[in-house]
């Protein structure tokens, strides 16, 4: 059982890195309501059923968060790895992380202004190779790991994207009004674009799909796009999706039964999973509802509860 | 093996064109194999009874095709312009000798000579439209006699062993692959098993369609992955090193293979202790891209070898981490994480 506020803050300080997301599966279950009908795929996606006698449809937020997997363990106990999502490696330069373990290190970079994951290592404080190799191995996958803090109606976290969209489904799975037979999908691997989802995506195969998102906030100094505070946004098309006219009208008709004013963006420098979704199974008209944000993309980034609480009424009046 | 490893790379077989390897193998594999069909996209699937029916259904993967070229045009002094298939430095290219078409007709890859380029052009990559291939015909006409616009072509490359138990051949990625497939398919299996021989792997293609239609539960990929582990390359970056071991990989490009199968796949390893290494850079592709995300999902595990000088006209590997690779996928057969959890 779990309200808005204290799902996001469970799984704002316990993400989980992409392609493990069974990591995160108990917590999940732990959040939403007890009887509830859970399955989980092959890749770690969580599906939640609701059935009902009206249309099928199904909602979508990604369970995973961006970090780094460890690749090599250097002669003198640094640790050199990959991407594991979409934080840069100027995002993640001198920044704390941990290992699933519980290990944590700190990211240097061998030179300015790094570009390249390469040109970064964990400091992981070991003595030598064979120290660090008893902590750590390739494959072993790391994320950011500052606390999350609210002040008032502002939330600030490592990962707001995808804690604050998952904690809506959590939210939604707790009270389902209307007859639609819905599924909610914790989705894996969004943040290394993959495209796992369509495996979940096929397996439902409803008649409409509802991507929840986060989007860049453009009421910053140099940047143009959503606000936070003035409501979700109504995302029209990104780079891999042009958004289906019949699932945006899904999500306007809901927002006014629901008397919530929408901001409305196009958004071509963002991908998300909305459009595999799209082109999975038959086809699935799909639309994405997102929440504003600043700082996504790097190390910190903010909210506001207030957007994501207007969103879960817009969700509730769709279904 | 060697002989076998010898007859796979020999064959030409470039993205959409492989037939020659697929007619092979289908002969090879006939008398051990209990189903076998090509689907619509040209994989060639095989089905084998083992011992006992798994819980999981299970499906090993290995593509047939390699990295090649399309002539494109016949040019009026006789020179034949080109199009790769797969990805390619055009610098490994030049003077190098490919055989066009079932004739086999043999050709040269050529740039022009280096006293004719102008000092910029020295000092930059060539473009791979400025190269051309010479089959030695002097007029159009001439080389309309025996090659045509769309003609496929492969490196000449003659299988060579040499050094230490190192193997030089072209298409090493993945012949090599298909050579434990097919071992695997001879032999007897404690558990009923898939093998998918497939089309198309260096566009991205074949396996999805497979994958899409098999619904396989566990895949395990056996491919060729670059080994940059010559001297000057900083040791995070040699992504393997050849004769270490076949290399397990939990990451590429396309795919972070599922924990659970990288840790089977190492305790298979470890339990015959057969020399392994793990990939040790996120980098290239396989056909895991495609099937991971295919029909439910499917959870893929990936087996390679280090190959040296990968997509060019002598891609080198040990013949030991071969062995390796065809004895860990093996262990796999036996595994009750792959085939019952």
């Amino acid at each position: 059982m779990s309200d808005l506020y204290s799902a996001y803050s469970r799984l704002a300080a316990n993400p989980v890195p992409s392609a493990f997301e069974a990591e995160g599966h108990a917590l999940l279950r732990a959040l939403l309501p007890a009887g509830a009908e859970i399955s989980a795929d092959n890749l770690g996606q969580l599906l939640i059923r609701r059935r009902g006698e009206g249309r099928r449809l199904l909602f979508v937020a990604h369970a995973d968060a961006s970090g780094i997997m460890a690749s090599h363990i250097d002669k003198d106990g640094f640790v050199r790895f990959g991407l594991l999502g979409r934080l840069s490696p100027a995002a993640l330069c001198d920044r704390e992380v941990r290992f699933l373990s519980g290990l944590r290190g700190i990211i240097r970079a061998e030179k300015e202004a790094p570009t390249l994951s390469s040109e970064l290592y964990i400091d992981i404080g070991a003595r030598s190779r064979a120290d660090a190799a008893r902590r750590v191995k390739p494959g072993d996958p790391a994320l950011l790991c500052d606390a999350p803090r609210r002040l008032g109606n502002r939330l600030t976290a490592n990962y707001i994207d995808p804690a604050l969209p998952g904690a809506l489904l959590c939210a939604l799975a707790e009270e389902m009004p209307g007859d639609a037979d819905v599924t909610l999908c914790f989705s894996a691997a969004a943040e290394v674009e993959h495209g796992a989802v369509r495996a979940a995506a096929g397996a439902v195969s409803p008649e409409l799909a509802i991507l929840l998102d986060c989007s860049p906030a453009g009421d910053v100094p140099g940047a143009d796009g959503a606000a936070l505070g003035k409501g979700p946004v109504l995302r029209l098309m990104d780079k891999g999706c042009i958004c289906s006219p019949v699932a945006l009208d899904a999500l306007r008709n809901a927002a006014e039964k629901a008397g919530i004013s929408l901001q409305e963006e196009l958004c071509p420098d963002r991908t998300s999973d909305a459009g595999q979704i799209q082109l999975s199974a038959a086809g699935i008209p799909t639309a994405i509802l997102a929440l504003p944000v600043r700082g996504l993309g790097s190390a910190l980034q903010s909210a506001d509860l207030r957007d994501a609480r207007a969103a879960l009424q817009v969700l509730r009046a769709m279904i | 093996m060697k002989e076998l490893l010898r007859t796979l790379c020999a064959l030409p077989g470039i993205s959409g064109y492989e037939d020659a390897v697929r007619d092979f193998i289908r002969a090879e594999l006939a008398p051990f194999a209990d189903e076998m069909h090509t689907d619509a996209a040209g994989n060639l699937v095989v089905f084998k009874r083992g011992k006992n029916r798994p819980q999981n259904r299970v499906l090993f993967a290995a593509h047939m095709d390699e990295v090649g070229f399309l002539i494109t045009h016949i040019r009026e002094d006789g020179l034949l312009k080109f199009g790769t298939v797969g990805g390619f430095d055009p610098r490994v290219l030049i003077g190098r000798r490919i055989l066009i078409g079932e004739k086999a007709v043999p050709g040269v890859i050529s740039l022009k000579a280096i006293h004719l380029f102008e000092k910029e052009e020295r000092e930059n990559v060539p473009k791979l439209s400025s190269l051309s291939v010479d089959i030695g015909a002097t007029s159009r006409a001439e080389a309309e006699a025996v090659v045509s616009p769309g003609d496929w072509a492969v490196f000449d490359t003659e299988y060579t062993e040499y050094g230490d138990g190192r193997v030089l051949a072209k298409a090493l990625d993945d012949r090599a692959g298909c050579l434990a497939l097919m071992e695997l398919c001879k032999g007897e299996l404690p558990y009923d098993t898939w093998f998918g021989f497939t089309v198309g792997e260096e566009l991205g293609l074949g396996a999805a369609f497979l994958a899409d239609t098999l619904c396989p539960d566990r895949a395990i990929i056996c491919e060729g992955t670059t080994a940059a582990d010559l001297p000057g390359t900083p040791d995070h970056r040699k992504v393997c090193r050849q004769g270490e071991g076949a290399v397990l990989v939990y990451m590429d490009n396309r795919t972070v293979y599922h924990p659970a199968m990288f840790r089977a796949l190492c305790a298979a390893a470890e339990g015959i202790g057969a020399p392994h290494q793990v990939k040790e850079y996120i980098s290239g592709g396989t056909d895991a891209g495609a099937i991971h995300i295919s029909a439910r999902g499917v959870r893929c595990g990936g087996i390679a070898v280090a190959v040296r000088s990968i997509h060019s006209s002598a891609s080198t590997a040990s013949l030991a981490d071969i062995r390796a690779m065809c004895d860990i996928a093996r262990a796999c057969t036996e595994s009750e994480e792959i085939y019952n959890v």
